[in-house]
């Protein structure tokens, strides 16, 4: 799995359990992982941007605290495709365990 | 860096609806940064202008490629150039489909026309 579709994969992940803009999306991936994932922030829009155009999630803007935000929510799509994705790195998961633990003698 | 000068470098070749919408994203991510301590600097924050704005170039087309289809002569190339544009191609980096496959051999021969015609 490249670093695109691990990227998509913790959004769907993150929106898996409320809609979020994208500055709170952001701050959830980063607070999960301990600050590990997502340093540039930059990067996650047009990700956005392309998991909305693969209809995996939708858009709307609302106002927020008198500011205008464009907050993002999972479609079923996406709830399958999330899935599938987590399937998949499980399985990568296990395949690369299964390498390092029999490395060293 | 300031958001405006990001912005440009990161959006600016892409036609005006998109970079709208991006610019109000991204001012917002940057403000509720800022309320919640950051520094206000968008490189700082965002990071390299230029990779945002190629994994930009993979979702949206350039203000320059709409101004070629406008050029293009004849309704059924223009439709097969935009058929070729509009492909998601970036998704063959990690998954395959029958519609990018397509997309793309449309776009080969959309582009071998444009160099026939320019040849005759």
């Amino acid at each position: 799995m490249n670093a695109q579709a691990q990227l998509r994969m913790i959004i769907l992940a993150v929106l898996e359990r409320q809609p979020e803009h994208g500055y709170a999306i952001a701050q959830a991936i980063k607070a999960r992982s301990g600050g590990v994932l997502l340093a540039r922030e930059g990067t996650l829009y047009p990700v956005l941007h392309a998991l909305e155009a693969d209809k995996q999630i939708e858009s709307a803007e609302h106002e927020v605290s008198g500011r205008v935000r464009r907050e993002y929510r999972l479609t079923e799509r996406g709830l399958k495709e999330a899935d599938r994705l987590r399937g998949d790195w499980k399985r990568q998961q296990g395949a690369v365990n299964a390498v390092l633990a029999g490395g060293k003698a | 860096m300031t958001l405006d000068q990001w912005l440009q470098e990161a959006t600016g070749t892409f036609p005006r609806g998109v970079r709208e919408r991006l610019a109000r994203e991204y001012k917002a991510h940057l403000e509720d940064s800022v309320a919640s301590g950051g520094s206000g600097d968008a490189l700082e924050l965002f990071g390299d202008s230029q990779m945002v704005a190629k994994e930009l170039t993979r979702l949206y087309v350039t203000t320059a490629r709409l101004q070629l289809l406008e050029e293009m002569p004849g309704g059924w190339y223009r439709f097969l150039i935009l058929i070729s544009l509009w492909a998601p191609v970036y998704s063959l980096s990690y998954r395959a489909s029958a519609l990018n496959v397509f997309c793309l051999v449309m776009e080969t021969v959309a582009f071998s026309g444009i160099i026939l015609s320019t040849v005759h």
